[in-house]
């Protein structure tokens, strides 16, 4: 993008014509290059996201025709107590989740930013755990926060003599557990705060030295605000990924213990392959849709006057 | 460009978010159209199992040796891992490409749900035309999926429900074995809490202790154990759990206090907690953690690798007691192309003199047909080192005092199942007094409004 915008910005004080063509060869450029997605989405998305639209509105069984019920789905939703439930212990997930995932990304990244030795080692053996499938990750969790026999718990009461928490057997411990799983997931959110990082202006930094700043202040008054549009989309696809929890409370705890892990997605999941009431579910999903698609709008609200873009467009 | 770029981002991730929703962990599936042979009468079937490598074996030979008896059927087979088949099963029936033969009770919802849904093909007329072929069925086994007087499964097994003990803790601890007699009243619940408590060492201390019992069923299960039952008797039948019994039934308090109290007062079971944290290192049973555990019969092969002598005893009688079999039928689809083709594969795969007598070697699961009892007893009895005549009567007891499990004939129990467990756990666990979680079972189980 920012190429592309800068190419924009020089072609300003070329004449409009050229402009327009290089316009349109931009445009060209992007439509080919966006097109595997574009029709891959269209094909094999686009048409069960609607199917599912028109489902909402019905009951569907699988085996029966659809019939249609109207609002019926959504009225039955807002007087279940299940999704309310269910929504909430999503959202105290999102609330621990995405500051956690966010502090922690930022502080690897800070780390690896510096130039040491055998730095690409690093940033691929940290970015290393989120390419692998969240049923193994779930597994080596598991084993890591066993009460009883887990690396942790041992390692707490051997050095400690701490007895450890019940982590995920605990109604009251789950939900920071799964939060601690994180861990293994910050890989895609440190690469991106450590290309940000390395796309700093250095004059910047050198102007503070010579004002006698030190690091802290360096990073919360000149790195902070840089990167804050990168902590945003960190954020933003944070939120999302917190409400899309499925995997770890599938697969680790059932929804359980006592309802405290039972994930908006996992009731979802269970509304239509349980119980086969794919009406109902697909009014679910796109409750959900409504859900992120406000915090996002929320989320870009709130920090419109904290974000810093380099290259506003000062038309 | 600033609110455009913005707006493309909100666009994609949000495109990107309902996808996955949507399509959770969607598996590509690189479906091979059917090949349909330009010959006329040439005819192919789907077969669905659960995906196992113990299995794979048995199910290419089953394919080979039919297909040669019927040179114009081919059998696909089709492997599906349990966890994944209800999910594949929505898509396959939707879409009208059913799998022609399968079990219901392989997928996680089981029987009750498919039929309910109207997805298995009423098989009485193919039941009346072989009746030679399903003659050494016990009639009891075969009425399970009678359902409305027409049959939906042809079952294949028939399993009982046990106490296996750990011969070696006994021995021990100096403690008579258990009797193998069911009618033997003396060996009773109290009797089982007595045994347990002499059998219990290093309470608390997590690398060493062993729990006395352990009683793996699910609450339901436990409370037929003492003659309660959660559902009304209709439940069964209708396959609509309707009116819960939770609270109704006296005799279901009794059977969860008696749990609780083994777990807190007498601490001789182990708590939610402890068997989650013991299930990530192997069987509590097999690792010797538990010296008495009840299970479904399933562990008459399942605790073969054991590294010490184990025995089996019947689960403790109590007025009333009735205990799960769990009896899983060979199905084909309502919308199936080829019934007759599909019922031909069926009676070759429960053929008590060749499918149905290899399944059982391979398997050592309890056989539906009688014509293969005494052939299973010498099995169990060489592998296990017991005496036939020992598991003869363990087996006809727990037939005897058997009825079919409530997740194969109640609609939707895999989602009441998930209800009951929630609660149930901080029950064990101590944080819930019975009372108040029975009062919440019923009181989720009534919001789940399956009428």
């Amino acid at each position: 993008m920012n190429s592309a915008v800068s190419a924009r910005t020089q072609a300003r004080s070329a004449g409009k014509k050229k402009r327009n063509s290089e316009l349109a060869r931009e445009e060209r450029a992007f439509w080919l290059f966006i097109s595997p997605w574009t029709l891959g989405f269209l094909l094999f998305t686009g048409g069960p996201i609607i199917a599912s639209l028109f489902l909402s509105f019905a009951d569907y069984n699988v085996v029966d025709a659809p019939t249609f019920v109207g609002l019926r789905n959504f009225f039955d939703l807002f007087h279940d107590k299940l999704f309310y439930k269910s929504l909430s212990v999503t959202f105290y997930y999102a609330v621990l989740s995405v500051p956690f995932t966010i502090v922690c990304s930022m502080i690897l990244a800070l780390l690896l930013n510096n130039k040491i030795k055998g730095q690409a080692i690093f940033r691929t053996l940290y970015y290393t755990p989120s390419i692998i499938s969240g049923v193994a990750v779930s597994f080596l969790w598991m084993w890591l926060l066993n009460p009883d026999f887990g690396v942790v718990n041992s390692l707490l009461s051997d050095w400690f003599g701490i007895k450890g928490p019940g982590w995920f057997t605990k109604p009251n411990t789950v939900i920071p557990s799964m939060v601690l799983m994180q861990l293994t997931a910050i890989g895609g959110p440190m690469v991106i705060f450590l290309a940000s990082l390395q796309s700093l202006p250095s004059d910047l930094y050198e102007a503070a030295s010579i004002d006698g700043a030190n690091r802290l202040t360096k990073f919360f008054k000149i790195t902070v605000p840089l990167i804050s549009s990168v902590i945003l989309f960190n954020a933003i696809i944070g939120i999302i990924s917190s409400f899309q929890v499925f995997t770890q409370a599938y697969v680790i705890t059932k929804g359980g213990p006592d309802w405290n892990s039972y994930f908006y997605v996992l009731y979802l999941f269970n509304t239509a392959f349980a119980q086969f009431r794919m009406g109902y579910a697909s009014a679910q999903a796109w409750i959900l849709f409504i859900v992120i698609f406000v915090l996002t709008m929320l989320a870009l609200l709130v920090s419109k006057r904290l974000i810093y873009y380099e290259y506003d467009d000062k038309r | 460009m600033r609110k455009k770029g913005k707006s493309l981002i909100i666009a994609l991730t949000s495109i990107t978010a309902m996808s996955s929703v949507l399509f959770g962990c969607s598996k590509s599936d690189s479906e091979t159209g059917d090949a349909a042979d330009p010959g006329k009468s040439k005819v192919e079937i789907t077969w669905l199992v659960r995906t196992d490598p113990n299995m794979v074996d048995w199910e290419k030979d089953m394919i080979s040796g039919f297909q040669k008896e019927h040179s114009n059927i081919t059998v696909k087979l089709e492997q599906i891992p349990q966890a994944e088949i209800d999910q594949r099963l929505t898509t396959m029936i939707s879409s009208g490409k059913v799998p022609d033969v399968w079990s219901a009770n392989w997928a996680n919802s089981g029987f009750a749900t498919y039929n309910k849904m109207g997805a298995l093909l009423d098989l009485t007329p193919y039941v009346e035309k072989d009746a030679s072929a399903l003659a050494g069925i016990n009639k009891n086994i075969l009425d399970i999926y009678r359902i409305d007087g027409k049959i939906y499964g042809v079952p294949m097994l028939a399993i009982g429900s046990f106490l296996f003990y750990n011969k070696e803790i006994f021995d021990k601890a100096g403690v008579a074995y258990p009797p193998t007699n069911w009618d033997d009243t003396s060996w009773n619940y109290e009797a089982m809490r007595d045994t347990a408590r002499k059998l219990s060492s290093d309470i608390g201390n997590a690398d060493k202790q062993v729990f006395g019992v352990f009683n793996s069923m699910a609450p339901n299960l436990q409370a037929w154990g003492f003659g309660g039952d959660f559902f009304n008797p209709d439940a069964y039948t209708s396959a609509v759990m309707g009116e819960p019994a939770v609270l109704t039934n006296a005799a279901n308090k009794e059977a969860i206090q008696f749990n609780v109290d083994l777990i807190n007062k007498d601490k001789v079971a182990p708590n939610q907690t402890t068997i989650d944290a013991v299930n990530a290192i192997g069987d509590p049973f097999l690792t010797g953690r538990v010296a008495m555990v009840i299970n479904g019969g399933w562990g008459f092969w399942s605790y073969q690798p054991a590294k010490f002598k184990w025995g089996v005893a019947p689960i403790p009688y109590h007025d009333g007691r009735k205990v799960p079999l769990f009896v899983d039928p060979w199905n084909v689809s309502a919308k199936s192309k080829h019934p007759a083709e599909s019922w031909e594969f069926i009676k070759y795969l429960i053929d008590p003199k060749n499918g149905g007598k290899k399944f059982m070697e391979k398997t050592s699961a309890t056989p539906a047909d009688n014509t293969l009892a005494e052939q299973w007893y010498q099995q169990v009895a060489d592998k296990t080192g017991m005496k036939a005549e020992d598991i003869k009567v363990l087996n006809e007891g727990a037939v005897k005092n058997g009825r079919e499990a409530d997740n194969h004939l109640i609609d939707k129990f895999s989602v009441i199942g998930n209800t009951i467990n929630q609660t149930i756990s901080g029950v064990w666990n101590g944080q819930k007094s019975v009372d108040d979680g029975l009062k919440e079972i019923d009181t989720n189980l009534r919001s789940l409004n399956l009428k």
